[in-house]
């Protein structure tokens, strides 16, 4: 049983070190957008209001989903507009990369040297991590955006002689920009790895049960990456609602107003 | 179980303590930034491509759907409307109904009145000249008995008298006979 923290790197090429969480994130990348431009193509020919084929509701069911879960946190329809795309693909990379880690060839199947020649991407801190910082940074993007400059800046630092409390928690408020960057990129990462670990520990124990056991925690697996897909999607679309929104204390409740597409798009 | 407790000590060697925080969990600057690049193409490949017809979609069959909505509202408003006016005209047609009824029943005991009046009237006017007919009879039973009684009385008195008077005190006699005899 061969156990990293850290992709493992395979082969140099043009001086730029390739790791295994790379080449399956790339298998997974490919996957992702040769899929869902398949669906796109079938849903664009198909006139009628309903599309045939599972994973093809599957994706609109879960879009459609997304899409409205992301009008209803973000008051500013503007703004849901913009960062829908932006949320939902997280969605869904975060998804197939986490559901990619899990297939029977990861791991030790297949090795290149004495490393895994496939390991998760969402395994890979890297992975994590980028995602985390392009959150964050979105959030200040569209913050700066919808409260211009000076607006934004007033959410991290206030005059400690005008309102101490406020500088106080401006300050508590920029710490935690950077703590929910870290929060977000350690748990998905976590997860992950640790459903990767508890696999292979059931592989190692159950033996020659493991192919009876195994389902089961497949099943698990699959569940739990769907949970952390969406909790990455939600998160990332609570921050940046919660940002564009500062100003707006009583727009921030998170009440749910629920909305149809057609409202939604018509915004 | 302790050989696998034994993998997880092999994993964090002390070259990979020596590397720092960044190091020991794999993280590359590089990699960091390829990754995210890697995202911002793929978000971008998704953008372009696959949500604008799912969202088109999306938004079809809502309109679909708040058509079908409005149709059925409408369709039920429609029917409400067709349900009330039946019942209208039933209320209507029950009205007339109950009208022609009671017209014809008063029509009805109005022709009863009417035969009954006029059977009434036939009856009287048949009793009327039953009693007119039945009175000039007795009339004319009186006047024969009377001529006959007077005949009767000439004959008797001829025949007492023994010797006939004119026809000019016979008719007195009579008369005074009369007379005395409606007294």
């Amino acid at each position: 049983m061969h156990i990293s923290v850290k992709a493992e790197p395979l082969f140099e090429l043009f001086g730029f070190t390739v790791t295994n969480a790379m080449v399956l994130g790339l298998i997974g990348a490919v996957f992702v957008a040769i899929w869902l431009i398949l669906v796109a193509q079938k849903v664009k020919k198909n006139s009628s209001s309903t599309v045939k084929g599972f994973f093809t509701r599957l994706v609109l069911w879960c879009f459609e989903r997304l899409h409205r879960t992301v009008y209803e946190t973000i008051p500013n329809k503007k703004v849901a507009k913009g960062v829908a795309p932006f949320v939902i693909s997280i969605f869904f990379i975060v998804a197939i990369q986490y559901y990619m880690g899990i297939l029977p060839f990861v791991g030790d199947t297949f090795l290149m040297g004495e490393a895994p020649l496939f390991r998760s991407q969402a395994a890979d801190l890297n992975f994590t991590l980028a995602l985390a910082i392009i959150t964050i940074v979105m959030v200040q993007v569209w913050a700066f955006k919808v409260l211009g400059f000076k607006g934004n800046m007033k959410r991290y630092f206030v005059n400690p002689l005008k309102d101490p409390i406020g500088c106080f928690a401006g300050f508590l408020e920029l710490i935690g920009e950077f703590s929910r960057m870290l929060a977000l990129a350690m748990r998905l990462f976590g997860n992950v790895f640790a459903g990767e670990i508890l696999l292979m520990v059931v592989i190692s124990l159950a033996s020659y049960a493991s192919p009876v056991l195994l389902p089961f925690f497949y099943i698990f697996e699959l569940f739990i990456g769907g949970i952390q897909a969406y909790v990455f999607f939600m998160l990332a679309t609570v921050f940046i609602g919660l940002a564009v929104s500062h100003d707006h204390p009583a727009k921030s409740d998170h009440s749910v107003e629920v909305k149809t597409v057609s409202e939604i798009s018509s915004t | 179980m302790e050989k696998i407790f034994c993998l997880f000590a092999s994993t964090e060697t002390g070259e990979q303590a020596s590397e720092g925080i960044f190091g020991a969990l794999g993280i590359d600057w590089k990699v960091l930034i390829f990754q995210a690049i890697a995202f911002g193409i793929l978000v971008f490949i998704l953008a372009k491509w696959v949500y604008p017809p799912i969202l088109a979609m999306l938004n079809r069959n809502q309109k679909l759907i708040d058509d079908s909505l409005k149709a059925a509202k409408e369709a039920s408003a429609k029917s409400e409307k067709a349900a009330d006016e039946i019942a209208g005209q039933l209320e209507g047609a029950r009205k007339e109904a109950e009208d022609i009824i009671k017209s014809a029943h008063k029509q009805s005991q109005q022709m009863l009145l009417d035969a009954e009046g006029n059977a009434t009237t036939k009856a009287d006017a048949i009793v009327a000249a039953a009693d007119t007919r039945i009175r000039n009879s007795v009339q004319k039973a009186q006047k024969d008995l009377r001529d006959e009684v007077v005949e009767l009385v000439a004959t008797a008195t001829e025949k007492i008298i023994g010797s006939r008077i004119t026809a000019k005190e016979d008719a007195k006699l009579v008369a005074d006979a009369i007379k005395e005899i409606n007294k």
